[in-house]
């Protein structure tokens, strides 16, 4: 319970969720090539943890937003492939949108100066 | 209205695959099992391609193992329903406590088994006698006549046929009468001779009780005269048996006692199922069988056996 209360603290709660639709609204992935490209891109400030990632990968299954599917890899391994459903690139828009609005706010609050 | 149907629509949609997890449980972690292992392969090739030694790779893979368990359960986690599989829990508890008792298991069922099989009897009864109506056109209003005898202590003597005419000529309590008896008699089917329940009756029972045929007609008046040509129904079983529902069984001819009757039509399943196959009319035959009992919707109510017999 702990060490996932811990794993969870690393993003803000339901960054990660956004985080995988962004991934995969640019290219059908799998779990591990998803975490690479949140960690690569971030450069590699953002860790996704197996210990999240696929908990996080089973409640979006669970709500529609992506789909899953076994395929073979380019190094020939049988991999799940993910992919956005159109409810999932709904969703992405709408938490991109809130997570603007709070940023910004979190932002104008950092750099009140009075 | 819109959001409503929404949101009503994705806990339709969870719930059922909530329900569908319960069933394949074992797919999804068997899944997740090899997404996972495949995970791990990946940072196992990751590390050694970094330069790590294989043996090194292979520590940090099996350190993950123990992480696999922990994934795991989160991730089905996702899915699972707390609050039924607490009920299952607690199912699965109570199991196992009376699997150590098993003599007040014993009792216990042997008690509820039965206390509901004497309750499902006494119901029954009371429903066939009391609470389900007569399976016929105003049940409520028809009633059968008997004679008494008070004198003699004697009670619920079926009338006789002269008594039935002399009710049937005087008594005006009553909207109709009708007199019936059961027999059984030998007919000469499709399918050789049998023996068969029948039942003898005056041409207005049917109009009395407000059966009408599944096929032609019912018996017209006169029809239980002395020297009326001779006509019989049959019931639907009798039809369905001898007969294959043939539709063109009314109009032929039907040996019975060995002579022949025409059938006029078919009565429902729900009449004659049981105490008649073959219904001859017949009126004065009655007069050799005392038992003969009278339904009749009362005009007023149920006022008056006192009216004649």
């Amino acid at each position: 319970m702990g060490s996932k209360d811990k794993s969870r603290a690393e993003l803000l709660p339901g960054t990660l969720e956004m985080l995988i639709l962004k991934t995969l609204s640019i290219e059908t992935m799998h779990g591990y090539g998803i975490a690479q490209h949140i960690q690569k891109i971030s450069a590699e400030v953002l860790k996704v943890e197996e210990g999240s990632l696929y908990p996080a990968l089973q409640r979006m299954l669970l709500k529609g937003w992506v789909t899953a599917e076994w395929k073979t890899s380019a190094n020939n391994r049988r991999a799940r492939y993910y992919k956005l459903t159109a409810a999932g690139r709904k969703q992405l828009g709408i938490e991109e949108s809130n997570f603007s609005q709070i940023f910004a706010a979190i932002l104008r609050v950092l750099r009140a100066t009075s | 209205m819109l959001p409503t149907a929404k949101k009503l629509e994705a806990i339709v949609r969870s719930l059922v695959q909530r329900l569908f997890f319960l069933v394949r449980r074992g797919r999804v972690v068997r899944e997740l099992d090899e997404e996972l292992q495949f995970h791990f392969a990946m940072q196992r090739d990751a590390l050694s391609a970094d330069g790590a030694a294989p043996d090194e790779a292979s520590a940090a893979a099996r350190k993950r193992l123990g992480g696999t368990l922990r994934i795991r359960e989160q991730a089905t986690h996702v899915w699972s329903w707390r609050p039924l599989e607490a009920v299952f829990q607690d199912v699965r508890y109570a199991a196992r406590l009376l699997r150590r008792q098993p003599r007040f298991v014993a009792a216990a069922l042997a008690t509820l088994a039965l206390g509901i099989g004497a309750n499902t009897a006494v119901f029954s009864l009371v429903d066939a006698m009391m609470l389900k109506p007569l399976p016929f056109r105003d049940a409520d209003r028809l009633v059968v006549l008997h004679a008494s005898r008070p004198q003699q202590g004697m009670s619920q003597i079926p009338l006789s046929y002269l008594n039935f005419v002399d009710l049937h000529q005087r008594a005006h309590a009553f909207e109709s009468l009708a007199a019936w008896t059961t027999t059984t008699t030998p007919i000469e089917g499709r399918q050789g001779p049998e023996q068969v329940q029948a039942a003898l009756a005056t041409a207005g029972l049917f109009h009395v009780l407000g059966v009408s045929p599944l096929l032609g007609r019912t018996f017209v008046a006169d029809e239980d005269r002395r020297g009326a040509a001779p006509v019989t129904l049959i019931g639907e079983s009798l039809w369905q048996r001898s007969f294959g529902r043939d539709p063109a069984i009314v109009g032929t001819q039907l040996l019975i006692h060995g002579r022949a009757h025409e059938v006029v039509g078919v009565l429902p399943a729900g009449f004659a199922s049981r105490p008649s196959h073959a219904i001859p009319s017949s009126g004065s035959q009655l007069a050799r069988r005392r038992s003969t009992a009278c339904s009749t919707p009362a005009a007023s109510t149920c006022s008056s056996p006192s009216d004649g017999a």
